[in-house]
């Protein structure tokens, strides 16, 4: 078996004149959680539909469990669960009756009174047992998802491609999705793209992060949030300006985010050289008049702050 | 979760029609039984339409009303032909449905066929149970001599030119009768395959539902204009219909063979468009 469940190499798609994807390449790590991120546009579903053949690229290779999903894509999808964007399911079918569909266009669905078990535990596992009859199209946006979710997970996937599994959820809807995310993780691979970073830090063991077409950040979540350094949180009293001047012009200052809190100023220095900041920081800090340090300590890095650094604050259009 | 897998994660190569079967159960569903039932309730809505007034007035003229509810009957049939299919497949790729559904171990062309296929064989149910439930009330009237009429009423009727037709026609035979519901079928079947090539071509479910109506005003236009050279074509269906509705011998066999011919690469050709397309 691949080490890898998801490999991209070079991958390009363009719409007449524009680059959707422009040379993405990265992988995924077999049983791994990997939040995919990047801005509205930056060509995440792009990419998803890329490798679930509903898109053909335009240059480039994408693997998936180790099949070319150009030229093995049928026996790729035979063990993908996945939930497009904003899904629409055939409208006539009954939640228990979509999920069951899915189930038997999967190659060596169980069948009879296994298959039936088999959708009953999944509907109880996305608490849809009580709605089962009901039809698709009168469900609300949270319900559907579930299902999405239900259909994805029913033919006991190797990998799960979601795409933006907990939009238009509210916040009981999401924490239960982010539950089945984790659920899965460590029985199958899950790649899902989202915008909310929380529930990236949450679930997440990797993290691929693009940006206009192109990877700006992967790898384990750990080693993208401590290569971008590290936080010190400053509380200070007094006369500040000298001491800004003093801070900013360090070569491991990479930013400085200041904010009243009162008669506190505090500030947020973010630091891209840990150990030159813990030799020097405090004594810059303590030198000079006319202002108090009443405030020290570090903060861990999140995720959004790495993510505003490499995609950039205004970017998401 | 891990227990199950082994016998779900089976793989192997992988045909272009896998999941056809499970897929074409589905597509049924949509057909059976309401849209059949309701397709059939409008054909007998057409024919209560002119029967129910002949049985109030007490009219002898029943076989060109007769007449005319065929062929309304046949305009009614091809527009919700149309109507219908011009969504089968275009209707799936614009809400998504389609994405959903080739995200699935199911091969393209899988879908097209299947689709087609639920399609034609829900249309030609509608057609036979329609012409079958018809069937005993024209035979009764035939038996009752007033289904027989003549070219001058007919024309009182529907003031339409109809060709060379004689001077009187009378109740077809069963054998006739069905042979033409067979051409109906065949035909309704034709434009579903033109429908869904249309579709997996065009992005525009107005322009695939025009040109739907184009390909009917062609065939009727092939069967004034050149019956003869066409006969090995949907237009010779049309001919053999109007052939049948007289009571007349009917050539069925080349038209109905030739058309279901045509239908097929019509479907391969969607099947091949659908292969490539890009969907969202």
């Amino acid at each position: 078996m691949t080490d890898f469940a998801v490999e991209i190499r070079n991958l390009s798609k363009r719409y007449r004149k524009v680059r959707a994807v422009d040379g993405l390449s990265f992988d995924v790590e077999a049983g791994s959680i990997c939040g995919f991120l990047g801005p509205n546009g930056a060509g995440k579903s792009t990419t998803m539909r890329i490798l679930m053949g509903l898109t053909r690229p335009t240059g480039g290779h994408a693997f998936v469990l180790g099949h070319d999903v150009a030229s093995a894509g049928l026996s790729a999808r035979a063990r993908i669960g996945y939930l497009p964007q904003d899904p629409v399911f055939p409208a006539h079918l009954s939640v228990r009756g979509l999920v069951t569909y899915a189930a038997r266009l999967h190659p060596g669905h169980p069948t009879g009174r296994s298959l039936r078990r088999r959708v009953d535990d999944m509907l109880d596992r996305v608490g849809l047992a009580d709605r089962s009859r009901r039809r698709v199209q009168g469900l609300s946006g949270g319900e559907r998802q579930r299902v999405g979710i239900a259909q994805a997970l029913i033919s006991d996937p190797a990998l799960v491609i979601l795409d933006e599994p907990s939009a238009g959820l509210d916040p009981v809807g999401r924490r239960a999705m982010i539950d089945l995310i984790a659920g899965v993780g460590g029985d199958a691979t899950v790649f899902y793209s989202t915008h909310i970073l929380d529930d990236v830090e949450r679930v997440s063991d990797s993290v691929v992060m693009i940006n206009h077409g192109s990877v700006v950040a992967h790898g384990p979540l750990s080693s993208i949030l401590e290569a971008k350094g590290m936080d010190y949180v400053v509380g200070l009293r007094g006369d500040t300006s000298d001491l800004h001047t003093r801070v900013t012009a360090q070569p491991w200052v990479s930013g400085l985010i200041s904010r009243n809190r009162g008669s506190v100023e505090e500030w947020r220095i973010q630091v891209s050289d840990v150990e030159a900041a813990a030799r020097d920081l405090m004594s810059i800090l303590v030198a000079g008049t006319g202002h108090s340090v009443i405030e020290f300590h570090t903060s861990d890095r999140r995720l959004e702050d790495a993510y505003l650094e490499l995609v950039g604050a205004g970017n998401d259009n | 979760m891990s227990t199950s897998r082994s016998a779900l994660t089976r793989i192997d190569g992988g045909s272009e029609f896998r999941g056809f079967f499970g897929m074409l159960g589905v597509e049924l569903r949509i057909w059976f039984p309401w849209r059949v039932l309701v397709l059939t309730l409008a054909g007998m809505g057409v024919f209560a339409s002119i029967y129910l007034p002949w049985r109030l007035t007490n009219t002898n003229r029943l076989g060109p009303l007769i007449l005319f509810a065929m062929a309304l009957w046949m305009v009614v049939l091809l527009i919700a032909t149309i109507s219908i299919s011009e969504g089968t497949v275009l209707g799936d790729i614009e809400r998504g449905t389609a994405s959903w559904l080739v995200g699935m171990p199911i091969g393209r062309p899988a879908v097209i066929v299947a689709k087609f296929a639920a399609s034609a064989v829900g249309m030609s149910a509608a057609v036979f149970l329609t012409g079958g439930l018809f069937y005993p009330l024209l035979k009764s009237a035939s038996q009752s001599g007033i289904v027989d009429f003549s070219v001058g009423q007919l024309l009182e009727v529907t003031s339409a030119p109809i060709g060379n037709w004689g001077a009187y026609a009378s109740m077809p035979e069963l054998g006739t009768y069905l042979s033409m519901l067979t051409a109906i079928s065949v035909l309704v079947t034709f434009l579903v395959a033109v429908m869904v090539a249309l579709g997996t071509m065009i992005r525009s479910r107005t322009a695939v539902f025009g040109l739907g109506i184009v390909v009917v005003g062609g065939l009727v236009a092939g069967w004034f204009g050149a019956r003869e050279a066409l006969e090995a074509s949907p237009v010779g269906l049309v001919g053999a219909l109007s052939e049948g509705i007289q009571n007349r011998p009917m050539t069925v066999g080349v038209p109905a063979v030739a058309t279901i011919a045509l239908s097929l690469v019509l479907v391969a050709v969607a099947a091949w468009r659908f292969q490539r397309r890009d969907l969202r």
